[in-house]
């Protein structure tokens, strides 16, 4: 066949095309990045999401706590949850902090990994809140750290505020307590996560006699993060599959907005879809699911364990 | 009095979406009881928009869909009754399993069919135990079904419906997603299901599987019209026809010097004379 009379290939088809700047070599690779910051920014969220929510490494291997009953770590994280509140001490906080830490590690649960995850939350959680409660002006004590002197006192509206703006020891105690006990609760929630499945966690929910359709609708949210937040890392690999330059910040955003607005509306049909196939499978408003399998002696044994030592730090703490 | 043999009967049904975008139109069949239907057409022609409408998931803009002798209507299927009378008796397998799968476990997934019709809990477990075990997956039982292989999740899916045992199954792109073993193994699966007695409507556009599938084919073409309704033998004999609903196409291909032109389709193996 004459290649170049070729009816169907266009004639810019037949050769690969010009090649750019430099020749055919191919380039050291030392040029401008071309994904702009905001796209390089999205792509990391979505993946660090995906990971967070999604990973089941730990969830899978032979642990101490993935042995129990998702039931029974659910209960034994509620009340270590309220005992926490309860506790003054910091040594007894550090002591459970340091429990937490062990019974991570006897699971199989990367420590590495187990300290990233709560040291990221903590600092969101209790950072706005255990800075000012460590300064005089919040928490009046002895100063240790003089941070400012203004010459007289201050006055706004009826309130006088100290002339010295300084880091007290109460202040630090208070901050410390407050910070001790969302890194222990945190520590606590992340570690029932990591080491329970999440279809798991959400069955333990309805030992607290959450309604079935609550946590049905839960499970779908879930469900549907998972889909999306896939379709977000594709839609994005996509366009980056197609980028041969930088785009301007201004095409960037545009980008952003039209795939937000594209989202919006497949999430819109997907969950249309979804409720679909439930009619089609016989549901009529409440889903009705199996019962739960019996507790195991280990389950009992466990919330026994953990419902004594509550008590114990509560008294001690008083 | 409609006959009890006749299970769908539709009659000149169209369905449009809301911006008069038409999907089907003027469409008129009926399924009988036992009997085994391909729905064929290209892409787009509507064929899973007619599963919807025959499964009552969707209701036709023109026309009735009427299911053991009553009208599909959104009002009738909201009623316990009658939408408990019907979802036990029509099975329906999406073309897409990221849809069909909404539970937690692949467990649950095959348990909540049978539980919403009120099965007692023993006779729900028995039923899993054996359509996981059918199917090869009980490996899965404790998986999310988001976390499977799109293989595995069409497994599921089909399991999910099986575990119902209606007497109707519905089926989207059947062999879609399936590796080459799994999909010779349920059209095999599909046959035997159909000596039982079960009534199986497929729709696809594979020709290759519709003469293992399927005793009649219905035929769809781009206009979103039926353009033929006969035996298997005899829809698949004619070429013209099947040219006509973008089913096969004119392939070309050479022998050294020599140029051959001759009807063609993606089939697993095909046949044309020289």
């Amino acid at each position: 066949m004459n290649l170049a009379a070729d009816p169907v290939v266009p004639k810019w088809m037949h050769a690969a095309s010009e090649p750019g700047p430099g020749g055919s070599r191919p380039p050291a690779g030392s040029g401008k990045r071309v994904s702009g910051f905001s796209q390089e920014a999205a792509h990391s969220l979505f993946s660090l999401l995906e990971r967070m929510l999604f990973q089941e490494t730990t969830v899978g291997s032979e642990g101490m706590l993935q042995s129990l009953d998702p039931r029974a770590k659910l209960l034994c994280a509620l009340v270590l949850l309220v005992a926490v509140s309860f506790v003054q001490n910091l040594w007894l906080l550090g002591g459970l902090y340091a429990g937490v830490l062990v019974v991570a590690l006897v699971s199989g649960v990367d420590g590495f990994l187990f300290l990233k995850r709560v040291w990221f939350f903590v600092p969101v959680f209790t950072g706005a809140m255990a800075l000012p409660a460590t300064l005089s002006w919040v928490t009046p004590g002895n100063p240790l750290w003089t941070l400012h002197q203004f010459d007289q006192e201050l006055r706004l509206g009826s309130m006088t505020l100290p002339a010295t703006l300084a880091i007290t020891d109460t202040g630090l105690a208070v901050a410390g307590r407050f910070v001790f006990r969302v890194a222990v609760s945190v520590s606590v929630v992340v570690l029932l996560v990591m080491t329970t499945r999440w279809q798991g966690l959400l069955r333990a929910l309805r030992v607290l006699g959450v309604p079935h359709f609550f946590v049905f609708a839960l499970h779908m949210c879930y469900r549907y993060i998972h889909l999306l937040l896939r379709l977000l890392l594709d839609l994005h690999l996509g366009r980056r599959s197609r980028t041969l330059r930088r785009s301007r910040w201004m095409q960037d955003q545009a980008w952003m907005a039209n795939r937000a607005g594209y989202l919006f509306k497949r999430s819109q049909r997907l969950s249309e879809s979804v409720y679909q196939a439930m009619l089609s499978r016989g549901f009529q408003g409440e889903p009705k699911l199996l019962d739960d399998p019996q507790w195991q002696g280990r389950d009992i044994v466990a919330m026994t364990c953990v419902a004594g030592l509550c008590l114990a730090m509560v008294l001690l703490s008083r | 009095m409609s006959d009890p043999d006749i299970i769908f009967d539709l009659q000149q049904i169209g369905y449009s979406y809301s911006d008069l975008t038409p999907v089907l139109c003027a469409l008129d069949f009926k399924v009988n009881r036992g009997e085994s239907v391909a729905i064929l057409g290209a892409n787009g022609c509507g064929k899973s928009t007619l599963l919807g409408l025959m499964n009552g998931l969707l209701f036709a803009t023109e026309g009735a869909v009427q299911a053991y002798g009553q009208r599909l209507t959104e009002d009738k299927l909201a009623r316990e009754d009658f939408a408990h009378f019907f979802r036990s008796r029509v099975g329906f397998v999406f073309q897409n399993p990221d849809i069909q799968l909404f539970c937690p476990t692949v467990w649950d997934e095959v348990c909540f069919g049978p539980l919403q019709l009120g099965l007692s809990p023993e006779e729900v477990r028995q039923r899993a135990i054996d359509v996981l075990a059918l199917l090869g997956i009980e490996h899965l039982r404790e998986r999310a079904p988001f976390s499977l292989s799109g293989g595995e999740k069409k497994k599921v899916a089909i399991a999910s419906v099986l575990s119902m045992n209606t007497e109707v199954l519905l089926l989207d792109e059947p062999e879609s997603g399936l590796d080459p073993r799994t999909q010779a193994w349920f059209i095999e699966f599909l046959r035997r299901l159909h000596s039982h007695g079960k009534t199986l409507i497929a729709a696809t556009h594979d020709l290759s599987i519709v003469d293992e599938v399927a005793s009649r084919i219905v035929v769809l073409d781009e206009s979103h019209r039926l353009i033929a309704d006969g035996s298997t033998d005899e829809i698949l004999s004619d070429q013209e026809l099947l040219l006509k609903a973008n089913l096969v196409h004119e392939h070309i291909h050479h022998h050294g010097g020599v140029t051959h032109r001759h009807l063609h389709s993606h089939v697993l193996g095909h046949r044309h004379s020289h």
